[in-house]
């Protein structure tokens, strides 16, 4: 008997069928975590861009975390506000601006050690939000996000496994031919060459969202529901603060920085945090980013006179601790700076154009069958161009009249969805939605530039601002050879009319 | 090796660190060919698979090549940096080459063929629809539990330490969710992944439950 691994024409149904039902469950929600997501990668430029004329400084002396510390326990007790313990964010390269958080409270620090204006990222939060809980309460977001992430796993092993020529086919792009073949070219050149960089995304996206899932399941069979038990096979155990523990002075911040020196030289620093300040038995935790590795970072933790407790050990020793730090820098994009920004950017695009594709293959497929799906044709046209132009638009009104921006998100996919259901025409939804995602994005940019001023234009302003013209330009060339095509189709029929007449 | 070129804008209205931060020079000339050899690697691959026949030597040095790069990277920005970066360049060095060599359309749209009629009758649609929110069920449901109970299996059964039992049952929560979706939503006799991970899940349900 002869063993071949040559899949059967029926396997690759099978597949291929398997692989329609599982996108076409999932593809609105897909879609919204990939344009989401795509956006996110600059999260940190889209958060200095919201408040564009505050104070970046790297140079911070210890002495400002000693006043800031003071000034934000008072604060803490002038509003009520219930903390245990004051963090900072120490002003590194992703975000050069010194922090101070306490309880719900969150203010900048000015190079006094004085508090300044309250941080509002709250545009940047919607956009995060929205890509690892599409706007749902955590418990419920983060697991459907999880979910969607092991359904697009599953969607690219069956779209490789229902591809029989994939070498053969590796670098053909046919665009010129039938509707049909040109989006199933798309479809299988960027699912077949992006495929690590999707199998990434997604099973680390997967991990992140359901790994409290597993978590919550073995505290639940093996720990007796003490879930904290679960959480510190990975995480130290914070201290544990005595009742009316007897106040004592603020830690030594000079000389925990010069510790850091010596025991941390290379690494970046990015938090700081006093558990129970000004307390009998506070400590002092600091976070860094470590040269060469994906870990998301390392923490020291110090006593108040400076001397080290512990160095967790998070980027050396134990794999399994690495491998899960590992996975939130290799989804976020968050390594080796812009480059790799600018990488995944480019390839989340991509992602977006498979998805989109993917679709569109079902709904040519019934068309070519003579059962054209026209009302979800014009569904999805106007969710594919309005998701965009809702983020945009979000964006725009933020800024403008700080209307809440998940309200804007959500009412405007929803309007648009239900419009498109019975009026309009495939073409003209994408043309109009094209347009306003256009004029949004430059919006975006307007409205920044006259609240800013010369600040729209430096630093992550900079960034972030070109990244909404390079949407619209991107778009516009888009809008631009869509025309061009009609155009030559209206003057070859004018002409064959006319050789016709003739 | 220090930190990564960050493209770095001024920092404050009186900049205290360099707006770019300047790596040796021998980081440029590892990084260039690095780059280089990812290019390659994909060139060859291409000519590779663009000829009729075999073309083991093309295919071979394509490969080399995309490992080589790789190997460049990792030398200069260490292991995990250089193998992502490289992966990532090799990625976008294809699809650039997809699109430049693409065949894209210059005319007049086409006028597309359609079949006239084919309406299904609406019995049969909606039989279609019940077997459709079936199908959906079994693949959101089953799949899950499979998953959980795979993962808890993992856990308990496993003598590795805790840290490592517990992500690894993660990844196997994940992995098993993954493939029992594959075979749900692609098996066209929904009966069998349904029995199969029916059974699955109440012996694994059995053998871990003495934990519980």
């Amino acid at each position: 008997m002869k063993f071949s691994l040559k899949p059967t024409p029926a396997f690759v149904r099978d597949m291929t069928d398997g692989h329609s039902v599982l996108g076409l469950a999932i593809s609105t929600l897909l879609y919204i975590v990939c344009v989401s997501g795509t956006l996110a990668v600059f999260y940190n430029e889209f958060e200095r861009w919201e408040q564009a004329s505050e104070l970046e400084n790297l140079d911070v002396s210890p002495s400002v975390y000693q006043l800031a510390t003071e000034q934000a326990v008072a604060l803490a007790k002038e509003q009520n506000e219930e903390f245990d313990s004051v963090k900072f964010t120490i002003p590194n390269s992703d975000m050069p601006r010194l922090k101070v958080e306490v309880g719900d409270l969150e203010r900048y620090v000015a190079e006094d050690g004085s508090l300044l204006g309250e941080v509002e990222h709250k545009w940047t939060h919607f956009l995060a939000y929205l890509h690892f809980a599409l706007s749902l309460p955590l418990g419920l977001g983060v697991p459907l996000v999880g979910l969607i992430g092991v359904l697009m796993t599953a969607l690219i092993v069956s779209g490789l496994l229902a591809h029989p020529k994939i070498i053969k086919d590796a670098f053909s792009l046919r665009l010129a031919g039938s509707k049909r073949l040109q989006q199933v070219d798309l479809h299988n050149r960027l699912g077949v060459w992006a495929a690590p960089f999707h199998l990434a995304i997604a099973i680390t996206g997967a991990f992140i969202g359901l790994s409290q899932v597993a978590a919550f399941a073995i505290a639940g069979v093996f720990f007796a529901g003490d879930t904290e038990r679960v959480e510190h096979i990975l995480y130290r155990e914070h201290p544990v603060m005595e009742e009316n523990a007897a106040q004592v002075p603020l830690p030594d911040f000079a000389a925990i920085f010069s510790q850091m020196e010596q025991i941390a030289q290379g690494e970046e620093r990015t938090k700081l945090e006093v558990v129970f300040p000004g307390r009998e038995g506070q400590a002092v935790e600091i976070w860094t980013r470590v040269p060469e590795k994906l870990v998301w970072g390392e923490r020291y933790h110090f006593n108040p006179d400076g001397s080290l407790i512990e160095k967790e050990g998070w980027s050396e020793g134990d794999a399994a601790k690495q491998v899960y730090l590992s996975t939130f820098r290799l989804h976020f994009g968050h390594f080796s700076g812009f480059p790799v920004k600018i990488a995944y950017f480019l390839l989340g695009i991509g992602m977006c154009v498979l998805v989109v594709s993917g679709i569109n293959i079902w709904l040519v497929r019934k068309r070519q069958r003579g059962q054209p799906a026209v009302r979800l044709e014009r569904i999805w046209m106007a969710q594919v161009w309005g998701i965009p132009f809702a983020i945009a638009l979000s964006a725009v009104t933020y800024l403008a009249f700080a209307i809440p921006a998940a309200q804007v998100f959500w009412l405007t996919t929803v309007v648009l969805s239900v419009i498109a259901a019975f009026v309009g025409t495939v073409a003209g939804w994408s043309m109009l939605l094209r347009g306003a995602t256009i004029a949004s994005c430059i919006m975006a940019v307007v409205v920044h530039a006259s609240l800013y001023g010369a600040d729209s234009f430096v630093r992550a302003s900079l960034v972030a601002n070109t990244v909404w013209l390079l949407i619209a330009a991107g778009i516009a060339a888009s809008c631009l050879y869509t025309w061009v095509r009609h155009r030559d189709g209206a003057f070859a029929s004018t002409m064959g009319g006319a050789v016709g007449n003739n | 090796m220090g930190k990564l070129p960050f493209l770095r804008f001024t920092i404050g209205r009186e900049p205290k660190s360099p707006d770019v931060i300047f790596m040796p020079s021998s980081f440029y000339i590892i990084a260039g060919l690095a780059t280089v050899f990812a290019i390659a690697g994909i060139f060859g691959l291409y000519s590779a698979w663009l000829r009729s026949g075999s073309q083991p030597l093309r295919r071979w040095m394509g490969w080399g090549l995309l490992l080589l790069s790789a190997f460049a990277w990792s030398t200069v920005v260490g292991v995990e940096y250089g193998v992502s970066i490289a992966t990532l360049l090799a990625m976008l060095a294809a699809l650039t080459l997809l699109a430049l060599k693409g065949d894209w359309p210059s005319g007049p749209p086409r006028q597309e063929k359609q079949r006239s009629g084919g309406v299904a009758p609406k019995e049969a649609l909606l039989q279609l629809w019940l077997r459709g929110v079936l199908r959906f069920l079994v693949i959101a449901l089953l799949p899950t539990v499979s998953g959980l109970l795979a993962a808890l299996l993992y856990f308990d059964f496993t003598g590795f330490g805790e840290s490592a039992r517990l992500v690894g049952a993660a990844f196997v929560a994940v992995i098993v969710w993954t493939l029992a979706m594959v075979w749900c939503s692609a098996d066209k006799k929904l009966l069998r992944p349904s029995a199969a991970l029916l059974v699955f899940s109440l012996a694994s349900g059995f053998a871990v439950m003495p934990a519980a």
